[in-house]
């Protein structure tokens, strides 16, 4: 059904591609916002240095020359040009009203909100992640140094979206019975915040590993790791009771039109893992006072269990031939995407295991490597 | 200069260590029995361990992975062997040897298997050890706070402020700070030396959301207690056939039974995409039709606690046979237990299709026995093939005479329209009716309710533990020796979450301090419009 048909001159493909687009540019803007910044940070300190060294200034050696060092957490005497960040602020903030309009299209042709098919679900969480990082990272936490990060797992996710689902998926279909309710709207816009959230958390922990692994230009540039640890925590923190509400919007959902509020569907089971792993999170951090690089590892763990929740499930009902009563958007028995996809997803997934391990390991026994210089 | 807000970088504040119990000296009896108390304390000590309940919290989501990796069982199928043996052939195909270990562990019914079980009962005494483990400290931590601190208690804190030689006296600056305190929802308390030249402030603030946990950990072990427990009090009937017009109890002790009035399935305007079953339901009570509703999938009948839900719906058809006379035939419905009598239904024999041909789709047999001769009907549903509503139904027939089942006298569909005619029976007239029976899940699940308000309780509780924060601060005022007439004030603010806009809190609270001191301090001078005690302050912080 008239996934492409021209509404008011736009279609809706046009503006999804022209919002993929916003992303991809508002990811360079915000890397050159981050290198530029990165260039007055080193700047800055040499000449802190430079005045230390000749003695000068009675009334102290630091020399201010933050500009939004307020906005930006707590690394003071950092700099950057503002005229970058803002246009990829920008860019973000037009593809965010470019994809909601697609949405709008979508939503109003089909008659039924764009929950249901995997492109669908895709293309909702690429939206939530850009509001969620709008509301809260710009407008709540007024930051913009994890922008980059997080517009880059919005950018991979909508890559996804548009490339990887082939066009035919991409029609809206009409709602089976079992869909026909009010909870489809409570239930799947819980999960698409949550998730985003968690997406978000996981753009923030990346902030932290780039700013952690990777010393120097980038690690300068950068909030402080506390900053950005605190960012992370707020978006699981804002993930985490919508999730929660997930599991009884859906076990309400399923008493009514399955019978039985819990029946260990895997797509069930999935968000229930979900959960586990962000109550572990919190556990971990509000109650052992873990900090740093095992949260940023666990946040992309987290989010690597949210991308299986949401997509994986479909193919662990090709692979295993299992039964799921929640791919409602399987017409053939398969789920969309390519197999590549679907062995990335594995890989990353494991990869991703892996390196928390090692990272653990090497948190573990501090003494057996070298100092990091 | 500002007032001298020092923000030292994050440092944990470790609370002084419970002191670690030692074992005296004694005979070998009193040594086993140490043994024993030691590990009864190392298990407990696990089990009020939150890297433990971490640890068991992985291990339940690891192995709730499994399940979804592994195919399970479908439920109830233990008690249908063939079933059962086709499950397990297909899971031995897939694992080989294994397979029996798998199944012998409960792999394939993972969520119901003992080790499971166990693990969720572990993972509950867990919480409960935990949650209780931390209740004395934190009631300790809330009721009777200690106001006394050293200076490497402050200095370890994230937050601090210093004020230096202010001109006022000790009462009045304690008066200025518990006003500060105060304004920020402050809770104080203060503690005065003998001769009154030093006094301790504690402020705090939410102290409720310490409970919050409590709460919301209560909530989740008796969520999944009452939902664990329920299971024996409801029962579950999982497919209770409602043929059409049809009138069913459905046992359990109930006092009605329920009529199938109607089947219906609505298209969209495409006409083939299925828009909603509907299903119309009449609940007679005493001879009594007391209730009619039309279900559809989202929409059950809940009648005295009970739900029907519609879960699936099968083609049936009635078949009739009139000889030349106008006179119906007998028929009888051939089951794998031998011949039966068809009774239901007044448009003829009810033909359900509950059997299965040998491609796998439904199919009835019917026989008519008709003076010396009989005629045995094998009919299979084609759900496939396309019939008008008021066309016979697309059924295709094999007609067998007496016993002779190699050679059908009739071996095709049946007639579109019309009545079928069989060559050598021309006087009888069979003619077909179709209709739906539909297939409905009935079940008693009784407090369902109180589940769903342990898990509203539980989902407050952990937003209200993620967006408040116990707030505290401590304060010491000292006479300032080297400046008589003058006191230090010393305060420092720990807040055990969002430490960031704690941050900004504690700059705002600082803020409110030095304005009150500064007043204060006007106040005592008797100036009113200088700024002089201010600068008083700022020249005593430099």
């Amino acid at each position: 059904m008239g996934f492409d048909a021209p509404t008011f001159g736009f279609n809706e493909p046009t503006l999804t591609i022209v919002a993929y687009l916003g992303y991809l540019f508002a990811f360079l803007f915000f890397c050159a916002h981050l290198m530029t910044r990165s260039g007055r940070a080193l700047l800055a300190r040499r000449s802190q240095v430079t005045l230390a060294g000749a003695g000068a200034g009675a009334g102290g050696g630091s020399v201010d020359i933050d500009i939004q060092g307020q906005a930006e957490g707590s690394q003071r005497g950092v700099s950057y040009s503002p005229l970058l960040g803002r246009i990829g602020t920008g860019l973000v903030l037009f593809a965010w009203l470019s994809l909601a309009t697609a949405l709008g299209l979508r939503w109003a042709h089909a008659g039924h909100p764009p929950y249901v098919t995997l492109y669908e679900i895709a293309t909702m969480l690429v939206f939530g992640i850009t509001t969620v990082y709008l509301v809260l990272f710009e407008g709540v936490l007024k930051t913009r140094s994890v922008g980059a990060f997080v517009v880059l797992v919005i950018f991979c996710l909508h890559s996804y979206a548009v490339w990887f689902i082939p066009t035919d998926l991409k029609r809206t279909i009409e709602l089976v019975p079992a869909l026909r309710s009010n909870w489809l709207l409570i239930h799947v816009s819980m999960a698409i915040i949550s998730y985003s959230a968690f997406a978000a958390a996981a753009g923030a922990g990346l902030t932290f590993l780039a700013k952690h692994y990777f010393k120097g230009r980038i690690a300068a540039a950068l909030p402080s790791g506390a900053a950005i640890e605190e960012f992370m925590y707020r978006a699981v923190a804002v993930g985490f009771p919508f999730v929660t509400l997930v599991l009884i919007t859906g076990a309400i959902w399923a008493q009514e039109a399955w019978t039985k509020a819990w029946s260990w569907d895997p797509k069930e089971v999935w968000a229930l893992i979900t959960w586990l792993t962000y109550a572990a999170y919190l556990h971990v951090r509000v109650q052992r006072g873990v900090r740093n690089v095992t949260m940023a590892w666990l946040s992309l763990i987290g989010f690597a269990v949210v991308l299986f929740t949401f997509m994986g499930v479909n193919y662990l009902v090709e692979w295993f031939g299992l039964q799921s009563m929640h791919t409602y958007s399987i017409d053939s028995g398969r789920p969309p995407g390519l197999s590549a996809a679907s062995i990335g997803t594995v890989i990353v997934f494991v990869v991703l295991l892996l390196l928390a391990f090692v990272s653990w390991l090497r948190v573990k026994f501090p003494g057996k490597r070298s100092p990091r210089k | 200069m500002a007032n001298r807000v020092t923000t030292i970088p994050n440092k944990r504040v470790t609370p002084g260590k419970a002191p670690v119990p030692t074992s005296g000296g004694g005979g070998l009896a009193e040594a086993q029995g140490r043994q024993r108390s030691d590990f009864v304390e190392t298990v407990w000590a696990l089990f009020c361990s939150v890297r433990f309940a971490v640890v068991l919290n992985i291990a339940l989501a690891l192995s709730a992975m499994l399940g979804t990796v592994i195919p399970q069982m479908p439920a109830g199928i233990q008690n249908f062997d063939q079933e059962l043996k086709v499950f397990l052939d297909n899971a031995q195909a897939r694992y080989g040897d294994l397979s029996g270990l798998l199944h012998w562990a409960g792999f394939y019914d993972l969520y119901y298997s003992l080790w499971f079980r166990l693990l969720v009962v572990t993972v509950v005494f867990s919480i409960i050890m935990c949650t209780l483990n931390r209740w004395q400290p934190i009631m300790r931590q809330i009721r009777t706070p200690s106001l006394r601190f050293s200076d490497a208690f402050i200095s370890g804190l994230s937050e601090k402020a210093e004020f230096r030689s202010v001109p006022v006296d000790v009462a009045t600056a304690e008066r200025a700070l518990r006003g500060a305190l105060r304004k920020g929802r402050y809770r104080t308390v203060a503690e005065a030396s003998e001769d009154g030249s030093r006094v301790y402030v504690y402020a705090d603030r939410d102290r409720w959301s310490k409970l919050v946990t409590f709460v919301s950990h209560a909530a989740l072990v008796m969520l999944i207690l009452v939902w664990a427990g329920l299971a024996n009090f409801g029962w579950r009937e999982q497919s209770v056939y409602f043929y059409p017009g049809q009138e069913v109890n459905v046992g359990h002790d109930t006092t009605f039974s329920v009529r199938n009035d109607k089947f219906w399935i609505e298209y969209y305007a495409d006409g083939k995409t299925i828009k909603e079953y509907k299903h119309t339901l009449a609940v007679v009570q005493d001879g009594k039709d007391v209730l009619t509703k039309t279900i559809v999938v989202n929409d059950p009948l809940r009648y005295q606690d009970i739900n029907f839900f519609l879960v699936s719906y099968q083609p049936v058809m009635y078949v009739k046979a009139t000889d030349a006379s106008g006179k119906e035939l007998q028929a009888r419905k051939m089951t794998a237990s031998g011949p039966i009598t068809a009774t239901v239904g007044t448009a003829g024999a009810l033909v359900e299709f509950d059997q299965v041909s040998s491609d796998n789709l439904p199919r009835d047999i019917v026989q008519f026995p008709g003076g010396e001769r009989f005629l045995t009907l094998s009919l299979v549903y084609y759900q496939d093939v396309a019939r008008l509503e008021n066309e016979n139904p697309p059924v295709y027939a094999q007609v067998f005479v007496d016993k002779e089942f190699e050679t059908p006298i009739y071996d095709a569909f049946l007639p579109r329209t019309g009545p079928l005619k069989l060559p050598g029976f021309e006087d009888i007239n069979f003619t077909f009716t179709r209709d739906t029976a539909t297939v409905l899940e009935v079940a008693k699940d009784p407090g369902l309710g109180l589940v769903g308000f342990f898990f509203v309780i539980m989902a407050g509780g952990f937003t209200l533990s993620l967006y408040t924060s116990f707030t505290r601060c401590w304060a010491r005022i000292v006479v300032d020796e080297t400046r008589p007439g003058t006191v230090n004030l010393l305060v420092g603010g720990l807040a055990e979450k969002n430490k960031v806009s704690f941050e900004r809190d504690f700059e705002r609270l600082a803020v409110r301090v030095k304005e009150n001191l500064s007043r204060a301090a006007r106040e005592v001078a008797g100036v009113r419009t200088s700024d002089a005690p201010v600068a008083a302050i700022e020249a005593a912080e430099l």
